[in-house]
C-alpha cells in the first residue's frame, strides 16, 4: 500500500527502527526465517497495542525485545527457554589455557579482526546448536551489545545468572568453533599445547584430565 | 602485580564493557605482556565481530516482509482508532457490541429462523433494538454453552482424526484436525455437542498442563463476534473474550467459523485461532 508509510506514527517509526535488531534476535530464537518473520509482526503488533505503557525517551529497544522474548516463550515454549541438558566438565579447552595463544591467533584473520572466513561462514550453526537460553543471552550481548543488567530484564532473570548462560554459552560456541577450526586444518594437533605437560595431544578437544589437577600443577607460575 | 589467574576470569567482562576504568586498565597492561591472555582477548573480540556480522547478513528483513509489516500495522492502528473512538463516547460500549449492531438485526432473523420456539417468540416482528439486545442474550448463552462444554469431561466419540469427517452431517460444516503441533498441541479426541439449540463439533485438545476446547460450527448460527472484541492476528480477524475466568477466541472462514476455549492467556488463544486456515 503506497500510502502506508505516509501516516505512520512517530511511535510506530520509532519501533520500525529497531526491525533490523528484532530480525536479528527472531531468527536465532526461531531459527527459521518464517517463524522469525511472524515472531516479529506479533511483537511489534502486542507493542502497538500496549503503545501506553512505554515510555517515551526511555529504551524501545530493550522493550521490544522483551515483548519479543516473552511471545517467543509464550508460543513455544510454556516452561520457559530449553536449557542445557549436559552438564558437562566444566573446562573451556581455550580459556584454561589447554590450547595455546598460536593456536587461538590462527583462528583468527589479523587483517579484519574477525575469525578466519572458514570459521566465519560456521558461526551461525554453531551459534544454532547452543540451548535457547544461552544462545539469546549471547545474541543479545554479543550481537547486539546489550549491558548484563538490559539482558537480564529481558530475559527476566537476575544478572549473575546472565553471567553464567553467557560464560557456558560462549565456552560451547568457542569449542565448536575450535572443532571446526581443527576439521578444517586450520589448527592442527600440534597446536594443542598443555602448558604444563606437552602430552595432551589427542583426537579430541576435551582436556583429559581433571581441572584440578591441572590448576595444581600450574599454581606455581600463574 | 596482576596474573592470568586474576585477570582470566574478567576477561569476558573487559570485552563485555562491563568493567570499572580500573579494572579495565589492569586488563589491558596484563593483555600486553602476556602472549596468552592477548590471544584470547583478540579471539573473544574477533568472535563476536563475526557474530555481529553474519547473524544480521542472515537476518536481513525482506521487502516483501516490510511491506507485509506496514500493512498490518496499518490495519491494526485504524482498529485501535475506532476502538478509541468507541470507548470515548459510548463508555459502556465496546467495539464488540457497537459496530455490529447494523448487522445484529441480520442475526436475529437467523436467529428466529431457528427451531427453537422461545426464540422465536423473544424476538418476533420486534423493532431492530430489540432484536440486537435478545441477540446479545443468546450470545451470551452460546458462550455459557461454549465454556460448560469446555468444562465437562464428557468422552470422545472419535479418537482417530481421519473419522471426523462423519461429524459433518450433523454439523453442517467439514470437519477436519487442524495441525497446531507448532504451538505444542496434543489431539484427544472429537464428538459433536449440543450448542444451544445448534449442533457443533467439538475438539478436544491438551497443551502442557491447560486443556483445550475447539469448536467446529456453521458461523451463521453462531454470531459469537457479537459479543467478543475484534483484534487483527497474522491479518486475520479475530474475536475474542472472556466467559467465567476462560477466555475464548473466535475466528470465521468462509462460513465455516471456529472458537477455542480454554484457561490460556486470551492472545494465545487468539494466535491459536488464527492460524487456523
Amino acid at each position: 500500500m503506497a500510502t502506508s508509510k505516509a501516516v505512520q506514527t512517530d511511535f510506530e517509526r520509532e519501533a520500525l527502527g529497531h526491525l533490523s535488531t528484532l530480525m536479528a534476535v527472531s531468527s536465532r530464537l526461531t531459527r527459521s526465517s518464517v517463524e522469525a518473520e511472524d515472531l516479529v509482526q506479533d511483537t511489534l503488533l502486542k507493542a502497538l497495542r500496549a503503545r501506553e505503557h512505554f515510555m517515551p525517551g526511555s529504551n524501545m529497544r530493550a522493550w521490544l525485545l522483551r515483548i519479543l522474548t516473552n511471545t517467543f516463550i509464550n508460543r513455544y515454549r510454556r516452561g520457559g527457554l530449553e536449557r542445557s541438558v549436559l552438564d558437562g566438565p566444566d573446562a573451556d579447552p581455550l580459556a584454561d589455557g589447554w590450547v595455546g595463544a598460536a593456536t587461538m591467533e590462527a583462528m583468527r584473520d589479523p587483517e579484519s579482526g574477525a575469525l578466519r572466513s572458514l570459521l566465519e561462514k560456521e558461526i551461525v550453526t554453531a551459534l544454532d546448536e547452543l540451548p535457547e537460553e544461552f544462545r539469546l543471552a549471547v545474541v543479545l550481548s554479543d550481537v547486539e551489545e546489550m549491558s548484563y543488567r538490559e539482558i537480564a530484564d529481558i530475559m527476566g532473570c537476575p544478572i549473575g545468572t546472565v553471567m553464567s548462560r553467557l560464560h557456558r554459552g560462549r565456552r560451547l560456541l568457542k569449542k565448536r568453533l575450535y572443532e571446526h577450526a581443527r576439521a578444517f586444518g586450520i589448527i592442527g594437533p600440534e597446536h594443542e599445547v598443555g602448558p604444563a605437560s606437552g602430552t595432551k595431544t589427542g583426537e579430541k578437544a576435551e582436556p583429559v584430565v581433571e581441572l584440578a589437577d591441572y590448576k595444581r600443577r600450574k599454581g606455581g607460575h600463574g | 602485580m596482576s596474573t592470568c589467574r586474576n585477570v582470566a576470569p574478567m576477561l569476558d567482562a573487559h570485552v563485555d564493557g562491563e568493567l570499572s576504568p580500573e579494572q579495565a586498565v589492569t586488563v589491558e597492561t596484563h593483555a600486553v605482556d602476556c602472549a596468552s591472555c592477548g590471544a584470547r582477548l583478540r579471539l573473544e573480540q574477533s568472535v563476536r565481530k563475526s557474530l555481529r556480522r553474519e547473524v544480521y547478513e542472515a537476518s536481513a528483513p525482506t521487502a516483501s516482509f516490510q511491506e507485509r509489516l506496514a500493512q498490518s500495522l496499518q490495519a491494526e492502528r485504524e482498529r485501535l482508532a475506532v476502538t478509541e473512538n468507541a470507548a470515548r463516547r459510548g463508555g459502556m460500549l465496546s467495539w464488540g457490541t457497537i459496530v455490529p449492531l447494523a448487522t445484529a438485526a441480520a442475526f436475529a432473523l437467523v436467529w428466529s429462523a431457528s427451531k427453537d420456539k422461545d426464540n422465536r417468540r423473544a424476538n418476533g416482528p420486534a423493532a431492530p433494538a430489540v432484536a440486537a439486545a435478545a441477540t446479545d442474550m443468546n450470545v451470551d448463552q452460546l458462550l455459557d454453552d461454549l465454556v460448560d462444554r469446555h468444562i465437562e469431561p464428557a468422552s470422545p466419540a472419535v479418537v482417530d482424526s481421519t473419522q471426523l469427517g462423519q461429524f459433518e452431517p450433523e454439523v453442517g460444516v467439514p470437519v477436519k484436525l487442524p495441525d497446531l503441533k507448532r504451538y505444542g498441541v496434543r489431539w484427544e479426541g472429537g464428538r459433536v455437542v449440543p450448542v444451544r439449540n445448534q449442533r457443533a463439533a467439538l475438539l478436544r485438545f491438551r497443551v502442557a498442563d491447560h486443556r483445550m476446547t475447539l469448536y467446529v460450527y456453521n458461523s451463521e448460527r453462531f454470531p459469537l463476534k457479537n459479543k467478543l472484541e475484534a483484534r487483527v492476528v497474522k491479518n486475520e480477524p479475530v474475536y475474542v473474550g472472556w466467559k467465567r475466568g476462560y477466555s475464548i477466541a473466535a475466528t470465521d472462514r468462509h462460513g465455516v467459523g471456529y472458537a477455542v476455549a480454554s484457561d490460556l492467556d486470551d492472545s494465545e488463544n487468539a494466535e491459536i485461532v488464527a492460524s487456523l486456515h
